[in-house]
């Protein structure tokens, strides 16, 4: 299929629309995108989705420790488990960073 | 490429917070924003918050731009994406292709109607920018690219995300719809 042909009377009769964006908009979106510049990038949403996030993994420990280990029994398969996060904290601390950059980025794209 | 030198500095600008630098930015590519956004939402109000807030987002995601396109598609992907965004929120859901057979389209376009004839006087010319306004928001939208904007096919394409074909379709069917929209105002083809 072939490019339609441009048309000059089609372009002239758009541009003669009226409506416009202000004068100073460039100015105004600038300043604006300034103000969040300065702005923390921390916003009350993240904080609490974190804080949320926190407090679940928390829950979920202290649940353990007060029910789980001791109806267990024995808690054998879990003390490899803790002799790991006592002695690899980096690898601790990885695990939990992706958990949150997978929680921000599901967020992001829920909200985009 | 010296195209692509030019916005790689013009983007380090920004991103390195120098005065004026996004300001400017803005001011290049507002007209773009503006014909995309305002053909697709129709009201000015509507239009000019959705400017701002293309604007505002290629500020914040400017860091993630990777120069695969120029940055004034770029930038029109995003508008066309915010407004098609705000076109859905309202429940105007677009319609995004035709159905009839391309080739046909194209002949009936091209072989009955002659534009630049037709629209000679003011008065015409008033009632073929009525016509553009009674389009569907997505042809509307790409009319403006195409005859006023005078961007490639390719690059509608990278703006909307649309298949090449689908565009000339869109493109062409405008034509025959603003034809009849003349005519059954009393303006006659030569």
């Amino acid at each position: 299929m072939k490019n339609p042909e441009r048309s000059a009377a089609l372009a002239r009769a758009l541009a003669a629309q009226t409506e416009d964006l202000p004068k100073d908009f460039a100015k105004q979106v600038a300043s604006l995108a300034e103000a969040e510049d300065k702005s923390s990038p921390w916003s009350w949403n993240d904080v609490g989705l974190l804080g949320a996030f926190v407090a679940m993994i928390g829950v979920c420990v202290a649940g353990w420790f007060t029910f789980g280990a001791s109806e267990s029994g024995t808690a054998e398969w879990f003390d490899p488990v803790i002799g790991t996060v006592t002695t690899q904290p980096w690898l601790v601390i990885g695990v939990v960073g992706i958990a949150i950059v997978q929680l921000m980025t599901f967020r992001r794209r829920a909200t985009t | 490429m010296n195209q692509e030198l030019d916005e790689r500095a013009r983007v380090r600008a920004v991103l390195d917070r120098q005065a004026g630098a996004f300001e400017a930015l803005v001011r290049d590519y507002q007209k773009l924003c503006w014909h995309i956004v305002f053909r697709m939402a129709r009201n000015p109000d509507d239009a000019r918050d959705l400017c701002q807030e293309t604007f505002l987002r290629v500020h914040r995601q400017l860091r993630q731009f990777r120069f695969e396109c120029p940055l004034k598609s770029w930038i029109g992907r995003i508008a066309y994406s915010i407004a098609l965004r705000h076109l859905e929120r309202q429940r105007a859901t677009p319609v995004t292709h035709f159905d009839e057979g391309e080739g046909e389209l194209e002949a009936l376009a091209d072989a009955s109607f002659d534009l630049e004839t037709e629209s000679g006087d003011e008065q015409t010319a008033l009632r073929l920018r009525e016509g553009v306004d009674a389009l569907p928001a997505i042809p509307r939208t790409l009319v403006t690219l195409y005859h006023l904007e005078e961007l490639s096919i390719s690059e509608i394409a990278t703006i909307t995300g649309m298949s090449e074909g689908t565009i000339k379709s869109h493109l062409f069917r405008a034509r025959l719809s603003l034809r009849d929209w003349l005519h059954r105002r009393g303006v006659s083809a030569p």
